[in-house]
């Protein structure tokens, strides 16, 4: 079962201009950070998106639990277009969308006990009374770890370590058992030690609750570990989507290519780079055909002119790219 | 075999805080042979930065070197005036910190913070210097007409080139770079390590790659050193460390991190790093060692050799 579909997404942010710039010129310009993006997320699966930083995956994760309006496209979440909701629309499909952020600092009330923290959702919707949500937030504490749970309970922020704050930010995001999480980098701000406990903490609850996990990563070793299908994006474009082993075994896109080679790996076999020229480009005014054609070593004619479609190469993998590289593994 | 050109012996650096004191480099004997680069790798607050700036002497206010030698080229670098360090960084030791837009000067452009180094410790003409600024630009992959640039108006990847520009434009015997990479996305990290790697060739330099990603410096460094609150727990060359880590944390270390190319099981190590105003005793690792028998809480072991340019810190070893 399908549960969130989004197709040809789109969100464009206005360039914020100075007084003189905006006398220079009087035509608006826009960040096209999410730039007609399609896919679907499987029930109980977790699908990863990466690429480099500005490339549009945090506006995605905003975008489909709907923190963000996007400008056209659609998302449809549990058979439900939710594209264009209202807020009053949206409320009772908050308990089952839940969002992790990068930052657990940032995301957690400073001056509120984490027990509390972790309480308050039940209470804002109206599942439990206070005493309930105690029990539950206690229940929780235990299990992402953080025991003995009375004492965590009355426990503030700045008291835990990145890798603790993270355990609450996950616990509050679980105890109204969502159906679908956006994880929005929720490892890179902790440390190599901790992280895997973290990410096995998530996949903990991905069994539990049969949860589907949009995830965003930068970090394709982390998202190789994870995730059931890797969708790789460039400049607000998916460029590439397939099978989390299909997309390392076999990448057809060359930006994957680049990607993948750039990874450092204890394990690597033998290095085969690509090489890609100049860097990433602006995302206001992006090339024209396909946006890597400038900086692609395989770049031909037709790829300044054409912008290329994402099209299937069977089993599942999808590539925009006029001349992907077959079986070249 | 080459020859050492830093050695580093018994150093204790400590910070003064009203926490108390932390003991943040405690016991580290490190040799660096010339033309080498050494990883040194440990998770946040293991100390690896306090042992990085020690070897030049910059350190913020609270760190104090309690102990210990540094000595670079037959020098010892802790018995060296105010003035006489000032030389050696820049000239001797160049430094490439992680973040360039707090250690480059936003108002001036980048050609005149590097002929302005290069005046400063050679005794150059301004058009001699020119010339070279214009030369380490080229070095690190940039086109000259970025002298003229501010750094603001370079990218991410190009104020790191500048960086290294700057590190490197008067042929330092030593460079220290603290998470060169870390701010940067992974296709220029790639890149930029490929120019640290080229002009430790070229410039037959030594350098200290200190880094908190371990397969990083596996695939770049000669060595790895690895260490953990404030002890340097396993020293060795980087295919070893990873084909046949010895130190229980190593090891560790090495389960829990994630590969791309490879399907494995990953495991924690369980517990958090400790809090270094109050180390635990013995081995500071204990708590979390799978390994711990009673002597490891009690006394600290010494690093010994284990074998060739092996050097591990465990009691299992000793
Ligand atoms: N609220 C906003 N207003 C204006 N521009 C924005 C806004 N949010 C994001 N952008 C721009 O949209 C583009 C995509 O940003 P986004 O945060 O989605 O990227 P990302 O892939 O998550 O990057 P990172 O890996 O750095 O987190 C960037 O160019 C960014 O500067
Ligand atoms: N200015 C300071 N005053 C007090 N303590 C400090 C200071 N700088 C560092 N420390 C402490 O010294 C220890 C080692 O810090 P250091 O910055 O060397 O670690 P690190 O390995 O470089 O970590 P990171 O990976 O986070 O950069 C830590 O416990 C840290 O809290
Ligand atoms: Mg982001
Ligand atoms: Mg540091």
């Amino acid at each position: 079962m399908v549960e969130l579909e989004v197709s040809s997404l789109k969100k464009y942010f206005p360039v914020q201009k100075s007084f003189i710039e905006r006398l220079l010129t009087r035509k608006k310009q826009f960040i096209r950070a999410v730039d007609g993006i399609s896919f679907k997320i499987f029930n109980g699966q977790v699908f990863s998106l990466v690429g480099e930083s500005g490339c549009g995956k945090t506006t995605t994760g905003r975008l489909v639990v709907r923190l963000e309006k996007p400008d056209e496209g659609k998302i449809v979440f549990e058979d439900k277009d939710i594209t264009f909701a209202k807020e009053k629309e949206l409320r009772p499909l908050r308990r089952k969308m839940q969002i992790i952020f990068q930052d657990p600092y940032a995301s957690l009330n400073p001056r509120m006990r984490i027990g509390d923290t972790i309480a308050e959702p039940l209470i804002v919707h109206g599942i439990a009374d206070k005493k309930e949500a105690k029990e539950e937030a206690l229940k929780m504490l235990e299990n992402v770890g953080l025991t003995p749970a009375h004492m965590f309970y009355k426990l503030l922020p700045h008291q835990l370590s990145g890798g603790q704050r993270q355990r609450v930010a996950i616990a509050r995001a679980m105890i109204l058992k969502p159906k679908f999480i956006v994880a929005d980098e929720p490892v890179s701000m902790i440390d190599v030690s901790l992280r895997t406990s973290i990410l096995k903490l998530i996949m903990k609850f991905k069994t539990l609750y049969n949860l589907s996990i949009l995830f965003i990563t930068h970090d394709l070793a982390v998202a190789r570990l994870i995730s059931d299908t890797i969708a790789v994006m460039y400049l607000g474009k998916i460029v590439e989507v397939a099978s989390t082993e299909e997309l390392i075994d076999n990448p057809m896109h060359p930006y994957t290519k680049a990607l993948l080679s750039s990874v450092p790996s204890l394990f690597r076999r033998k290095r085969e780079k690509v090489i890609l020229k100049g860097e990433i480009a602006n995302p206001i005014n992006p090339p024209s055909g396909c946006r890597l054609h400038p900086r692609c070593p395989f770049a031909k004619s037709i790829c300044s002119q054409e912008e290329p479609k994402l099209i299937s190469y069977g089993n599942n993998h999808y590539v925009a790219c006029h001349f992907p590289l077959l079986g070249k593994g | 075999m080459s020859k050492t050109l830093l050695s580093i012996g018994n150093l204790k650096v400590y910070y003064y805080t009203n926490r108390g004191v932390v003991r943040a480099v405690d016991n580290v004997s490190l040799t660096v042979s010339s033309r080498e680069m050494v990883g040194l790798v440990g998770e946040s607050g293991s100390g690896k930065s306090t042992l990085g700036y020690a070897i030049v002497r910059l350190l913020p206010p609270q760190g104090r070197i309690v102990g210990g030698k540094i000595v670079l080229d037959g020098k010892n670098l802790l018995e060296l005036s105010e003035a006489e360090i000032r030389k050696v960084r820049g000239k001797e030791v160049g430094m490439v910190f992680q973040d360039p837009l707090t250690s480059l000067d936003p108002l001036q452009k980048v050609g005149d913070q590097l002929i302005e180094t290069i005046l400063e410790h050679l005794n150059v003409s301004k058009k001699e210097a020119y010339k070279m600024a214009a030369e380490a630009l080229m070095e690190v992959g940039l086109p000259p007409d970025r002298l003229n640039s501010y750094p603001h108006q370079l990218s991410g990847g190009q104020r790191q080139r500048v960086m290294i520009a700057l590190a490197t434009a008067l042929k330092p015997k030593l460079i220290i770079a603290d998470e060169p990479t870390t701010a940067l996305d992974v296709i220029v990290q790639d890149r930029i390590m490929d120019l640290l790697v080229s002009l430790k060739e070229e410039l037959k330099t030594s350098i200290i790659l200190i880094t908190h990603d371990i397969s990083l410096a596996a695939e770049r460094a000669d060595k790895i050193a690895v260490m953990y609150a404030g002890h340097l727990y396993e020293y060795a060359p980087s295919d070893e460390i990873v084909s046949k880590p010895l130190h229980p944390y190593t090891q560790g270390l090495i389960q829990s991190i994630p590969d791309v190319f490879v399907r494995k099981e990953i495991k924690e190590i369980k517990g958090n790093p400790p809090d270094l105003a109050n180390p635990p005793s013995g081995c500071r690792f204990h708590p979390r060692c799978p390994y711990a028998i009673e002597k490891c809480a009690k006394e600290e072991p010494p690093i010994v050799n284990v074998g060739k340019e092996r050097y591990v810190k465990c009691w299992l070893y000793t």
